[in-house]
């Protein structure tokens, strides 16, 4: 009994740490796999290209629960510090992401568009697109 | 009715596409927006009100590697001096920057035109809106000059994956000439910065000017930016060599600040900084310690408020701003 309490305990705790989401490519993108800090340059326009490839990053709409775990996961950012960051860079000539307003429109961007990267929940994800990181 | 018609429809475009401190997106190729910012300031000698930058930016991309800035700017738009009751006006548009970016690869990127000289983090972001003083330290307007008109070329280091570069050269005057710290003919410089880490980020620069009064300078400059929960804290020193090519004599300049910023909340920060700043050729040597209150409803709006301590105490000073980046 104390066995399948332990086994029952450690499945609760694989289940609460296993990603629900994932950062897709399109599928002829190069790319297998990506860091955070490198997902977090790439949508905060620091860097645009991965291995040569230049990227176009897609956020979902700012008031998605999936845009909010994004900022928190991978931007590791409070909404007030990415408003501050990006007035800063309009300053320099620099706009945010490209964003789109549901999950099934970015999952069609990446479908399309060579170098796109986006999020979205794994339940979208099929054979169409690359998964590269998953949080 | 067709005039109504025009300017509501028009009207509601543009406010759909505007959003506050991110300017109007009207397309991927135009952004618009710009900026301003007033100050009050008291010393014993004056009391002065300004309307000091009225700008005006527009940029965008022009294809998937190419990028344009445009900023024309006008300071002090507006003077007055309350003890001689002066008023000055300065309604000229200038050429602040006006330049291509090229982005090839993650190594090389190509900027050309004129455009602020990348150089430690205070002259990057130069806009009252954009500080938490309503003041700059005396090193961003002394050592090197402000603005480049020539070409950057710039990325991160093959290997070194999180130093990014900037190497930098002009070879003839400054677009606008009327519009630089320090006019001149002659300016290469490379710079270089560590981003390995968000929150702790170094980094250094050298480089040589010759001014226009035929002085060169060689610089060197270190700087560092560290911010964790509620406390920012920036320092830069710069060292010039200065040799007149006139008189054959050589001297030097120093500066340097540090700078804390307490966030108290979102909205509020307090922020403190201490300056020293020696010119030995003009035997000018000076310290300063400022203490501010900044208050931000949103971040791209801005009101300041800070009293500097100086080592000659003729100059102590007391300021007050507003500044709005739309």
């Amino acid at each position: 009994m104390k066995f399948l309490k332990i086994i029952f305990l450690i499945s609760i705790t694989f289940s609460l740490y296993a990603g629900e989401y994932a950062v897709v490519v399109n599928k002829k993108n190069k790319i297998d796999k990506i860091s955070k800090k490198q997902l977090k340059n790439i949508f905060l326009k620091k860097r645009h290209f991965i291995d040569n490839q230049k990227i176009v990053a897609i956020n979902v709409s700012a008031n998605m629960p999936l845009r909010m775990k994004f900022e928190k996961s991978i931007l590791q950012m409070s909404r007030e510090k990415l408003n501050s960051f990006w007035t800063k860079q309009h300053f320099h000539g620099i706009s945010p992401p490209l964003t789109q307003s549901s999950t099934n429109s970015v999952k069609l961007f990446v479908k399309n568009v060579d170098g796109a990267m986006g999020y979205l929940p794994k339940n979208l994800i099929d054979d169409s697109i690359k998964v590269i990181y998953e949080f | 009715m067709r005039l109504i018609f025009f300017f509501t429809f028009l009207t509601t475009i543009l406010l759909q596409a505007y959003e506050i401190g991110r300017g109007y997106k009207l397309h991927d190729a135009l952004h618009l927006g710009g900026y301003f910012s007033t100050d009050y300031s008291n010393t014993k000698e004056k009391s002065l009100f300004r309307l000091d930058d009225v700008a005006l930016l527009a940029y965008g991309n022009l294809n998937n590697e190419l990028s344009y800035l445009i900023e024309m700017e006008a300071a002090p738009f507006y003077t007055y001096e309350y003890k001689t009751e002066k008023e000055t006006k300065d309604t000229y548009f200038h050429k602040e920057r006006l330049y291509l970016d090229y982005k090839y690869s993650e190594s090389i990127n190509l900027r050309i035109g004129k455009q602020i000289t990348p150089i430690g983090y205070w002259n990057l972001e130069p806009i009252n809106v954009l500080r938490e003083t309503s003041s700059n330290p005396i090193l961003s307007s002394e050592m090197f000059p402000k603005f480049l008109s020539g070409i950057d070329i710039y990325g991160y280091i093959p290997s070194f994956d999180s130093i990014s570069y900037h190497m930098f050269g002009q070879k003839n005057k400054d677009l606008d000439e009327e519009y630089i710290n320090i006019k001149n003919k002659h300016f290469f410089g490379l710079s270089i910065e560590n981003e390995s880490n968000f929150d702790f980020l170094y980094g250094g620069s050298i480089g040589e000017f010759i001014s226009e009064d035929n002085k060169r300078s060689r610089y060197l400059s270190f700087n560092l930016k560290h911010d964790v929960g509620l406390l920012n804290t920036q320092a830069e020193a710069v060292i010039s060599n200065i040799h007149d090519n006139n008189t054959n004599k050589s001297d030097y300049k120093i500066a340097t600040y540090i700078q804390p910023i307490y966030r108290i909340n979102s909205q509020n920060s307090i922020v403190a900084r201490y300056e020293y700043f020696k010119d030995n050729a003009l035997n000018i040597k000076r310290n300063l310690g400022l203490l501010g209150y900044s208050y931000r409803p949103v971040y791209s709006v801005s009101f300041k408020g800070e009293y500097q301590i100086h080592s000659n105490s003729n100059l102590n000073k007391f300021i007050i701003s507003f500044s709005v980046l739309f």
